[in-house]
């Protein structure tokens, strides 16, 4: 342990020197976890508003239903199939749905409409449909009504009480047709879906389109944060696999996950720019550390200290700048993300429009996981490690008198 | 004939309070040199004969006293007017570190002469005619990694001439040189101070150079003692 | 003077390894920098390129309430009128007057909803090349009803060349029509969502089911000179006020972004990453001043003045810097050239950059001046980088350098 002793004051022996080098990586690591937890808190926001309103962080529906999504896919559930979901760890709610399309008519205007029936109480919850009502009242079980997006709503120029003519196709090709008040008018982040969504109660689009007992899918909700390969595997094991198809929103929409991955790789590549940039500059002061320590290092193996140990004292001065570094950098950020966790970054003016026409809040919310820190942790120690190599190496080839001499 | 007075130093202090205890480098010194003098300040170290030196050559300010180069009071000067006054009129060789290590032998005496706004022509004649008054022809080319330490104090000397001071002071020069090449070293100033009428002004506690000066200024514990 | 910059350089190589550990730092990091932006700038001039030419074209003309709900009464008054305008316009390229409905589309297995275009097809054809993405079956032979539909389309309705597909959508009166239409083609584009939702008619046909006579409810145009946009928009705007003009800044405000957005960007990148190079400079900078301090202790004994002192550490940080940043732009700039002779697969993503319309193939350049910007900014870095070191150089007092000696 003394060799630690050393190693740390040695690097206090030129205070400016050691200050600036820890300083670069305190600004990189501050940085990268800065804008990782942003990153994951964006993403993390946008997979939660796509997956809530639309097909949900898992699904279950019959086997082969994705492929068309026609209601001859459907599925027969019932009550004690919703509970024995719910009571998977790690899952928080599973949501029954009816989803079919129909045309919506006011007698005046037409529209095509995504016909969604919902277990109210469920998807109100999840989507905080009760919050999101604008006009009117949130919709009950038993009620023969319908929730309508706002854009739709807009669209339609409806209001509440006006009656809406659903035509659409029910189960098994039967035509259907509805004829509902609007009770409430919704607001839904995503303009396309808010222009076309059309709520009923369950029991009620079971009645219209003539399927009794029968959903097209049920949509899982996690917990935030929560490992969607793991969730998936035990509702796999939860379900007959024989009749039913388990899949997670990777899965159902793969364009959102690769956007996101491809945004994220441009920013990962610039935080190892950055890192790169701090690889060299802690080079560079591990050089003048060697280089201006010559005569003194010389000493320290004529008097009797093994190469290998001068080694490791070097070593272990590197690494401590790695850690002071790191440590700094992880403090620091703290209290910024704590900040940011409760005032998330709201987008103003041409940005804010941007992320409403992709349907996604314009605002950037943090997301604090251990990963955040550990993946720093990781880099910043490759890069102290990969750096150690050119003193170990120049130490291990040392010669005594060459040294004494300088 | 009344030989012309060109460092009239009057009642010199000096007093360091850096630490807890104030020390009194140099007290009340007074101190006259004439023109063409070669003379030794000496004393063993801690007697102030360096700081005595500094102050003469404007580098430090003294506590206490005046100091007059050739009628000039350069005690109160303002600090750029000081570097200027330095630049023409005094020349300096300390015992290492003297020359720009990046510049040849010729180059380091030509900037000095550059900084002094000399013309092209006055400096190459200049350049060479030092240059061979410390016997380093052929040295022109030469970075001071190239030289050795008796070479590097000689074009030290050179450079410290280039200005045509009214002196040089030179603290410790021959600190690093072993016998033979501070002798050399001693012979060449001696020979400027007889041919040009160099004044010489030397801190020292070499006795090699003690016994050459023609001089001697004894001083001990900041005092001028006989 | 010329001797301070002799000096300067000069004492950048008394100790070459560190001196070329900091020009490499600076080296890679330019190099990165650039090449980033020049990626996605790529990226941002082929979107708008692609989007231009392949779907909102420079500019576009609608009844002014017709955005607001599609609703199909709203077409555009004097359409024959601004034809003939049109046609004269010299920087035309081509043009495209379009009918428009929401619609129900049903196949045997599936609705879903869509729009409905009611085209010319030779007009059409000149404004986006859609015959050329005709990838089953063939483009408009001229039978009644026909349609033309997106390959998404015909894998979400289980249809194909030659089968059925119902529309169903209100006519102008508000009476609910339902046509069957035959399935001639099946396009493809690279921009898989605006596919989902697209079929192609004949526009007779439509006009005739919609009862909208010879009116259009859109007017697409593409000129030859992208830099007349705004022109030509003013013009069309003077000459109808009735209708609204806009220009595909205005259609499509996130392209507009997206290139106006791009310098405040490259700012941000390039400024970070100098940020990090500062580290760096000043340690090197500061070390190469303090190892020297009995130097130049005696260089200002001998009369260098203050300044000059200053301006010789100036010169030495910015030697560093107009190595590095010149010879990283350099390679930056071969990099471009290359990659965008050969073009950066990105297949990989190609799923998701379909669905937002981005191709999958990225040809990285950078203009001129983005080069300069970048340049200056490594300047003005190694400028400020270099007060801090200077400043320190000149708080050595000659005595006390001297003293060390």
């Amino acid at each position: 342990m003394i060799y630690v002793r050393l190693a740390w004051r040695n690097l206090w022996r030129n205070k400016r020197r050691t200050s600036i080098t820890v300083g670069s990586m305190f600004f990189a690591v501050l940085l990268a976890i800065v804008m990782y937890a942003i990153l994951e808190g964006v993403y993390g926001n946008m997979i939660r508003n796509m997956a809530g309103f639309t097909t949900g962080y898992l699904q279950v529906h019959s086997k082969g239903y994705w492929e068309d999504k026609n209601l001859d896919g459907a599925m027969h559930y019932n009550d004690a199939m919703v509970e024995q979901l719910e009571a998977i760890k790690g899952i928080s709610t599973a949501m029954p749905r009816v989803e079919s399309f129909a045309l919506a008519s006011t007698g005046i205007s037409s529209s095509p409409a995504i016909l969604m029936g919902i277990d109210v109480a469920r998807e109100d919850r999840v989507n905080h449909l009760g919050e999101r009502t604008l006009q009117g009242n949130l919709l009950a079980a038993g009620d023969a009504a319908v929730m309508i997006g706002a854009g739709l709503a807009d669209k339609m120029h409806l209001q509440i009480g006006d009656t809406l003519l659903l035509l659409g196709q029910g189960y098994h090709a039967a035509s259907a047709y509805g004829k509902y008040p609007v009770a409430a008018i919704v607001e839904i982040g995503n303009p396309e879906l808010s222009k076309s969504m059309v709520y009923l109660p369950l029991q009620e689009i079971q009645r219209m389109l003539s399927m009794d007992g029968m959903v097209s899918s049920i949509a899982l909700m996690s917990e935030p944060g929560a490992d969607i390969d793991k969730l998936r595997e035990m509702v796999t094991k939860a379900v007959d696999t024989a009749q039913y198809d388990v899949m997670d929103w990777t899965a159902m929409m793969p364009e959102l996950l690769q956007t996101m991955e491809g945004d994220a790789a441009g920013n990962k590549i610039m935080i190892f720019i950055l890192y790169m940039i701090i690889g060299f500059g802690l080079f560079s002061t591990v050089l003048m550390m060697l280089t201006e320590r010559q005569h003194e290092l010389g000493i320290m193996v004529a008097v009797g200290t093994g190469k290998r140990q001068l080694a490791w004292m070097v070593f272990l001065e590197v690494m401590l700048l790695a850690v002071i570094g790191i440590a700094l950098g992880t403090l620091a950020s703290l209290p910024i993300l704590h900040y940011l966790d409760r005032n998330p970054i709201r987008l103003t003016g041409d940005v804010a429009e941007i992320y409403a026409s992709y349907g996604f809040e314009p605002i950037m919310p943090v997301l604090i996981t251990p990963e955040i820190f550990l993946s720093q942790v990781r880099i910043v120690g490759f890069i102290a490690l990969l750096v150690s190599l050119y003193p170990t190496i120049k130490l291990l080839r040392f010669s005594v008198m060459k040294a004494i001499r300088s | 004939m009344m030989a012309n007075v060109v460092i009239d130093a009057h009642n010199l202090s000096k007093t360091y309070n850096e630490g807890p205890v104030p020390v009194h480098a140099v007290k009340h010194v007074h101190l006259h040199i004439e023109q063409g003098e070669f003379i030794a300040l000496v004393g063993p170290s801690g007697s102030g004969k360096t700081t005595l030196l500094n102050m003469i050559g404007g580098l430090d300010a003294p506590t206490e006293g005046r100091v007059l180069i050739d009628g000039t009071d350069i005690t109160a000067m303002k600090e750029n007017k000081l570097i200027d006054f330095r630049l023409h009129h005094i020349g300096f060789v300390f015992q290492a570190y003297n020359l720009i290590p990046v510049l040849t032998a010729e180059e380091n005496i030509d900037f000095i002469m550059l900084l002094q706004g000399a013309g092209k022509a006055e400096r190459k004649a200049r350049v060479q005619q030092l240059l061979k008054e410390v016997g380093l022809e052929g040295k022109e080319h030469s970075r001071p990694s190239e030289l050795s330490g008796g070479q590097q104090q000689r074009v030290a000397v050179a450079r410290a001439l280039a200005s045509k001071p009214k002196f040089v002071l030179a603290d410790e020069p021959t600190a690093n040189l072993d016998s033979a090449t501070a002798g050399n070293l001693l012979d060449i100033m001696e020979k400027l101070n007889k041919e040009e009428g160099m004044t010489f002004v030397f801190s020292t506690h070499d006795p090699r150079v003690i016994q050459r000066a023609h001089r001697v200024v004894t001083l001990e514990d900041g005092e001028i003692v006989e | 003077m010329r001797m301070m910059i002799t000096i300067a350089w000069r004492n950048i190589w008394r100790n070459r390894v560190r001196s070329l550990v900091l020009i490499l730092s600076i080296v890679m990091g330019i190099w990165a920098g650039a090449f980033i932006m020049s990626f996605y700038w790529g990226m941002s001039k082929q979107q708008v390129r692609d989007t231009i030419e392949q779907n909102i074209s420079h500019l576009q003309m609608h009844h002014p309430a017709f955005k607001e709900n599609y609703d199909v009464q709203y077409t555009l008054s004097s359409t024959s009128e601004i034809a003939d305008k049109l046609d004269a316009q010299p920087q035309l390229k081509a043009w495209s007057g379009r009918v428009m409905t929401m619609a129900m589309a049903a196949s045997a297995n599936q609705s879903t909803g869509v729009t409905l275009y009611g085209i010319i097809p030779e007009q059409e054809d000149a404004l986006t090349g859609l015959a050329g993405k005709v990838t089953e079956g063939n483009y408009f032979s001229g039978k009644k009803n026909e349609v033309l539909i997106g390959s998404k389309l015909a894998e979400q309705l289980k249809i194909d060349v030659r089968k059925k597909v119902i529309c169903t959508f209100q006519d102008r009166d508000g009476e609910i029509v339902s046509v069957a239409l035959r399935v001639c083609g099946i396009y493809q584009t690279r921009n898989a969502r605006l596919e989902e939702g697209m079929l192609f008619m004949q526009q007779s046909d439509l006009a005739a089911l919609l009862k909208t006579g010879d009116a259009v409810h859109e007017m697409a145009v593409l000129l030859n000179d992208e830099t007349q946009v705004d022109t030509v928009v003013h013009a069309l705007q003077t000459a109808f006020p009735a209708a609204s003009v806009e220009s595909w800044k205005e259609l499509s405000p996130e392209l507009r972004m997206m290139t106006e957005s791009f310098n405040q960007y490259m700012f941000i990148i390039i400024g970070i990453i100098l940020l990090a190079l500062l580290f760096g400079i000043i340690n090197t900078m500061l070390m190469a001043i303090l190892e020297r301090t009995r130097e130049l202790g005696v260089l200002m004994a001998v009369g260098l003045t203050k300044r000059k002192v200053f301006l010789m550490i100036m010169l030495e940080t910015m030697y560093i810097a107009l190595i590095g940043g010149p010879v990283g732009l350099l390679l930056s700039w071969l990099t471009v050239q290359w990659t965008h002779h050969v073009g950066i697969d990105l297949s990989m993503y190609s799923k998701g950059l379909e669905e937002y319309g981005y191709a999958s193939m990225v040809y990285p350049e950078l203009g001129m001046a983005s080069y300069g910007i970048i340049l200056l900014m490594v300047v003005l870095a190694a400028f400020i980088a270099s007060l801090f070191p200077a400043a320190r150089a000149l708080k050595l007092k000659p005595v006390e350098a001297i003293r060390k000696i």
